[in-house]
């Protein structure tokens, strides 16, 4: 979180991160140039490059799809979300490494622009197993191009959250079109069954991940709730919270995370103005909620950011009744100071 | 997440768990039967001693060699320049193909710049006319098309 834009705030867990990338990817590297020129020690160096740099792209593809569901289904595995950002733009410049050498490699020796002959030199855009599988490629890049390059905050506000998840969320187009860029490319060329077992096993634990991460979190959305006749709608026992946490609660479109501080209950909005994240998943840290996904950062009693900060969420009344916690589901515009309730000595035995 | 977002999620894996299955299998279905990755020879077999026919340019140069003793016929392919095309197929046939080129006309796959000798088989070698094509399968069209008289 910072007033103004710049490049990359460094913290010593992003330093950490982003050394065991680095190492991750130079060992990566290493084994793959090693055990190519063990069995296939008629490569050339640019297919050697080619291939170890598109295999390195499309595991580190599956590694940044797996973060989501890994951290939906646990926390521990939140700080990897904090810091997914930086494995995407590397993951870019790996698969623009492939890509570039590939159109070097296949594309540059004729008499046509070698971007032109990525379209041109084969046109049978009509058949399965002769589809110019070069160009799913091509798109992928693209489309990992513009992620990359709008992955700051500079342009997350600049083009409104809800454009820039969009634009992100093309990652599975690209997932799908890297399936079948390489199912139709090298393996028709190699049949290896390895590599076929290994894109299966990848696709299996993806889809498995996602949909079992999707089914929790849905089932949390449509768990139904007692009515009070003023509106209200229960939460829980107030000691299910923990202190300086919060219960999320989810009403119709409304998701609202109660938290317990200091003796008191506020409300607020369980949805970050910065990317969505899950407030209620976070904690209060310096009086702050602090979102668990990129630390931004929000006071109880009104929604705001602390000062020179100017993000906002809505605020909710709550109720207190013995020990049974209630909220009211019509949610204040955003930043609306609400008086939090106090919990007595009683309540608090 | 919103709920709004985790539906979206939601949509788009049931969605994905059920065309890439599909995709998956139909592409490992059309996988040609003589995989061309096996085709490339990492030992080079010694020359036959006679020579048939020939066919040279600055960048590539045929030779069709011959034993009395062998049926089969060897194709000498010596590389000067590295072909355009990454990954090249050869196929032999009597006449120049009209169609598509099927798998038992593949004899080899060419790579880097080196010296190359792939079998003919001797249904078609001991005819008078050979005609090799050479192909790029990643562009899916023929480079070269050379006709050999024996």
């Amino acid at each position: 979180m910072s007033a103004n834009y710049q490049p990359v705030l460094w913290n010593r867990q992003k330093k950490i991160y982003d050394s065991l990338m680095a190492g991750g990817i130079a060992l990566y590297l290493l084994v793959f140039t090693s055990l190519n020129a063990l069995f296939f020690p008629e490569s050339t160096a640019e297919t050697l490059i080619i291939r170890a740099f598109g295999t390195l792209a499309f595991l580190m593809l599956h590694i940044i799809l797996l973060i989501g569901p890994f951290s939906r289904l646990n926390k521990k595995f939140v700080v990897l979300l904090y810091n997914r950002r930086h494995l995407g733009v590397t993951m870019f410049v790996m698969a623009a490494v492939h890509g570039v050498f590939s159109i070097i490699q296949f594309h540059s020796g004729g008499d046509t622009n070698a971007l032109v002959s990525v379209f041109a030199s084969n046109t049978h855009y009509d058949s399965f197993i002769h589809f110019p599988f070069q160009i799913l490629g091509f798109f992928s890049l693209v489309i990992l191009f513009l992620m990359a390059a709008s992955s700051h905050d500079f342009w997350l506000h600049n083009l409104s959250p809800k454009v820039w998840k969009s634009l992100h969320m093309l990652v599975y187009l690209v997932y799908v079109m890297i399936i079948l860029h390489v199912m139709l490319g090298v393996i028709q060329v190699e049949s290896s069954p390895w590599l076929v077992g290994v894109i299966i096993l990848g696709f299996i634990a993806l889809v498995s991940l996602h949909l079992a991460a999707g089914i929790k979190e849905v089932r949390k959305d449509i768990r139904p709730h007692k009515l009070r006749k003023e509106g209200f709608v229960y939460v829980c026992n107030l000691e299910e919270i923990r202190e300086k946490r919060a219960r999320v609660v989810t009403v119709g479109k409304e998701s609202i995370a109660i938290f317990k501080y200091d003796g008191k209950l506020s409300a607020v909005s369980n949805v970050c103005k910065h990317q969505n994240g899950p407030l209620g998943e976070g904690k209060i840290i310096d009086g702050c909620i602090t979102c668990p996904w990129h630390g931004y950062q929000y006071l109880p009693e009104n929604g705001c950011s602390p000062p020179p900060f100017t993000e906002k969420v809505a605020t909710y009344d709550v109720l207190l009744d013995g020990k049974s916690v209630w909220v009211h589901p019509k949610p204040y515009p955003d930043g609306t100071p609400v008086t939090p309730v106090f919990i007595s000595k009683l309540q608090k035995i | 997440m919103i709920a709004q977002l985790r539906k979206r999620h939601v949509y788009i894996w049931c969605l994905l768990a059920i065309f890439l299955p599909v995709a998956i299998i139909a592409a490992y279905a059309v996988i040609p039967a003589q995989v061309t990755d096996r085709l490339f020879l990492r030992e080079l077999p010694d020359a036959l001693p006679e020579q048939l026919a020939a066919y040279e340019t600055e960048d590539i140069v045929l030779r069709l060699r011959g034993d009395k003793q062998l049926p089969n016929k060897q194709l000498e392919i010596i590389l000067a320049k590295p072909l355009v095309s990454a990954s090249t197929l050869v196929y032999v046939t009597n006449e120049a193909p009209k169609g598509e080129l099927t798998s038992q006309n593949l004899i080899g796959i060419l790579g880097p710049k080196r010296v190359y000798r792939l079998t003919v088989p001797a249904t078609i070698s001991s005819k008078p006319h050979i005609h090799i094509t050479l192909y790029d399968a990643l562009k899916a069209k023929t480079i070269h098309s050379i006709h050999l008289q024996l």
